[in-house]
């Protein structure tokens, strides 16, 4: 070793009195500790009379007033993040700090989470309600790790979540050991493909500025998962002033609007068409979405499809014909989708047999048009765009902004003898509606008395006692409730739905639905979750978030002891290769024991019955529930189901 | 590539298709057993009930047994091939005996909100 090697570090230069005397060696500790270890840079005074009363010896300094923590906190403060969801470590121990203790008014409250997963997808199901993103902090190593199937969730779903990762990237300065191992070259390069935009601040007003272009490129359409790096020394590192640094003003983007042509063009074929369909996926991303979408549909009398993506369009509106989507679809003359993740596969039927094979189910001669604003940002590793469609007019814009000005150049356009047209279609299409309504409601009764207790019942019983109250279903739209609330609920509020998890990665369900019952707290709504069973085994901690937070949230196990989709998709390979068909459990069912989610839930401080298997005992027990919901806390309900 | 069927049809015949039977009787319980462990359920239904998209309503009043069987022999649709190399004739017969067993649900009005 050199000499200059040996040198211990003091890279900071923060000491008081004289200038610094070079090594000394802390008694004790450099005799017994290993040879390679730096020794520190002054000895502590002693611990005897004779150094108490002697002259003050120069003395390292230990503590500073304030840090680029408070600063950072600062600048988090003026982004509007109402929380940060973290499960504490060690990389962002600075802003941590600052959060608890740095008195400079309210900074975003920190909710303790229980895995980084969970602390992603609360943050993904709260911007749903809430329209506006929510911190996580997280290690930039095993902590991104950990969140990484969250992140990809809320990119294919759109949904805009803050993320601030640890790391400390000056190798000089790491502490042996672990923080050797959570430090990494370029922390946000794992997740790259899927997130919109990343940066790694190497100075405060670097991270300032930073930290608002990440809010805002997170908040313009498509929205997606921002990253902003923290390195920690910029975090811990004393503030002698702040004079050279600023917090900027937010810029906020308004979202791209159709070109005007365009407009003029799809409000001609609408206009003109004998049968358009209005299709829409991610298409409300707010509650003015919803109204605009109501505003065209009636313009034009058109039947409108809500793929679910978001809450499109109320699911008792006389145009809603979701429930007939196929039959719409083939009388359609033009159809004008929305926001769709997959307007191939709406517009074909796929058969998943030994040959995979396809049809188109429209007419030949219909004219499809679409706004999404997912054309203006196409990755091209992960496949989220789905199967190239042949569209006749395609607009790259967000279509909820687009709507107004596509509703006036529609009612530009109709005169008197359109409007009887639209008129007639119009009763047609109310008629239609009721009359599938009615069909559901029968189809609801078959297997009512039925145990375990059918996705119908369940459904109906949580309809019954949450319809008197200001409601949002958080999770449980999906396609494994086959479809029962959507179609028996009355939806017609922006917040009663907020869409499913994007990238199909299990593990959301538990976890957003706690983020967006957590939004909801503040507006009185009951939050109703129907929970699947697998997926709240990823993270079953989420519960005792919930708890610690007093996040009202009722919670009802769709319990079907299984990962039920893939039994049904090993039933089709052992019927393909006719063997075992009777084995399609195999791997794939969650008994044996069977989990007892009350117990899960209770050991989390959350209320909670069952398993209930009886259809007769879900209303007493909803009503049990509801009651400790309406009282602030979570409650859970294990219903033993049918699989679908 | 609208209306495109990627191979022809003759690809999608595979297995053994039996001669379909035009009467069956079944032994009911044996069918509920064979309908839950051949796996009907995990896309119909414990009853039959159906589930959306995942598999239609059987019960009650199922399709008359040649449909029935010959369905299930050859579906055109999404629904997995049963083949009697796997699924016997007396399974299917037993199966619609279940099915046919299953009684009328109540009356919608009786159970739900009013619409
Ligand atoms: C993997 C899911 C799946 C399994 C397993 C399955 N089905 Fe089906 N079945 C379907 C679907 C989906 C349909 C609707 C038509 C289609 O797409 O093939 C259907 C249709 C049917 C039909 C025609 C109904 C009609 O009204 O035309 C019959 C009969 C039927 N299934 C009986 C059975 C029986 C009996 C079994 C067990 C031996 C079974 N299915 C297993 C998914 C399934």
């Amino acid at each position: 070793m050199t000499e200059e090697r040996k040198k211990p570090v003091n890279r900071r230069g923060f000491l008081k009195g004289a200038a610094a005397a070079g090594a000394v060696t802390l008694a004790g500790a450099a005799e017994s500790g290993a040879r390679a270890a730096p020794a520190p840079a002054v000895a502590p005074p002693p611990m005897s009379p004779e150094a108490e009363s002697a002259a003050p010896q120069e003395l390292e300094v230990l503590t500073a007033e304030t840090s680029g923590s408070d600063f950072m906190v600062d600048v988090l403060r003026a982004l509007d993040l109402e929380y940060v969801c973290s499960n504490p470590g060690s990389s962002f121990r600075g802003i941590h700090e600052a959060l608890a203790n740095y008195a400079g008014g309210p900074g975003p409250e920190f909710i303790t989470c229980t895995h980084e997963e969970s602390s992603v997808a609360m943050a993904h199901g709260y911007a749903k309600i809430e329209g506006k993103p929510m911190a996580v902090m997280a290690h930039g190593t095993v902590g991104l790790q950990h969140a990484a199937m969250a992140v990809y969730n809320a990119y294919c779903d759109r949904v805009p979540v803050y993320l601030i990762l640890g790391n400390t990237l000056d190798a000089s300065v790491r502490r042996p050991g672990v923080e050797w191992v959570h430090s990494v070259q370029d922390a946000a390069q794992m997740v790259r493909d899927y997130i919109k935009w990343d940066d790694t601040p190497v100075s405060l007003e670097h991270f300032a500025e930073s930290a608002m272009r990440a809010y805002m490129v997170a908040m313009t359409p498509p929205m997606g998962p921002v990253i902003l790096v923290a390195d920690s020394e910029l975090q811990e590192r004393p503030l002698e002033s702040r004079d050279h640094l600023t917090v900027p003003r937010l810029t906020r983007t308004t979202p791209p609007q159709g070109d005007s042509a365009a407009v003029e063009e799809a409000a001609r074929l609408l206009v003109t068409a004998e049968f358009p369909v209005i299709v829409a996926d991610r298409a409300a991303r707010t509650a003015a979405g919803m109204e605009g979408l109501v505003e065209l549909a009636e313009t034009l009398e058109a039947a409108v499809i809500d793929q679910g993506g978001r809450m499109n369009f109320p699911s008792r509106h006389p145009l809603n014909q979701t429930a007939q989507a196929r039959a719409v679809l083939a009388e359609a003359d033009v159809i004008l989708g929305l926001e769709m993740t997959d307007f191939w596969g709406r517009t074909h039927a796929f058969r998943d047999q030994i040959h995979r094979t396809w049809r188109s189910i429209i007419r030949n001669d219909a004219r499809l048009i679409s706004i999404n604003s997912g054309d203006l940002a196409t990755p091209s590793n992960y496949q989220v765009f789905q199967r190239y469609t042949e569209v006749d007019l395609a607009m790259a814009a967000d279509a909820e902004a687009t709507l107004p000005a596509l509703t006036e150049a529609v009612r530009r356009r109709l005169d008197g003898d359109r409007q009887r047209v639209l008129d007639e279609r119009r009763d047609a299409l109310a008629g239609a509606h009721r009359d599938i309504h009615e069909r559901v409601r029968r189809d609801a009764a078959y297997a009512w008395n039925a145990s375990p207790v059918s996705t119908a019942r369940l459904s109906a019983e949580i309809w019954n006692q949450v319809r008197e109250h200001d409601w949002s279903m958080v999770v449980g739209s999906g396609n494994s409730l086959s479809q029962w609330p959507q179609r028996l609920w009355r939806f017609d509020r922006h917040y009663q739905r907020i869409g499913e998890s994007g990238g199909y990665g299990v593990g959301y369900g538990a976890p957003a639905a706690v983020g967006a019952a957590l939004a909801n707290r503040r507006h009185g709504r009951l939050s109703v979750n129907i929970q699947n069973d697998g997926d709240l085994m990823y993270g079953p901690g989420v519960l005792w978030t919930a708890a610690r937070y007093r996040i009202p949230l009722l919670t009802v196990m769709h319990n079907n002891r299984a990962y039920h989709q893939e039994v049904m998709h090993i039933q089709r390979m052992a019927n393909r290769f006719e063997r075992g068909i009777d084995n399609a459990g195999f791997g794939n069912t969650l008994r044996d024991p069977d989990i007892d989610f009350a117990k899960v839930a209770e050991g989390m401080g959350v209320y909670s019955e069952g398993p209930i298997d009886r259809p007769a005992d879900v209303a007493p027990a909803l009503r049990r529930a509801i009651d400790v919901v309406r009282n602030g806390e979570p409650a859970l309900l294990d219903v033993v189901t049918q699989p679908r | 590539m609208k209306g495109l069927l990627a191979l022809p049809m003759s690809a999608l015949v595979l297995g053994t298709v039996s001669p379909v039977q035009e009467t069956a009787v079944g032994d009911r319980e044996a069918g509920r057993l064979a309908y839950v462990e051949t796996g009907c359920s995990a896309c119909h239904g414990l009853e039959g009930q159906g589930a959306g998209n995942t598999g239609s309503r059987l019960a009650p009043d199922p399709i008359p047994f040649p449909a029935f069987s010959a369905y299930i022999r050859q579906p055109t649709g999404n629904m997995p091939p049963y083949t009697a190399a796997v699924l016997g004739p007396d399974a299917l017969a037993d199966m619609y005996a279940f099915l046919e067993s299953i009684p009328d649900p109540p009356d919608a009005d009786s159970i739900l909100p009013a619409p």
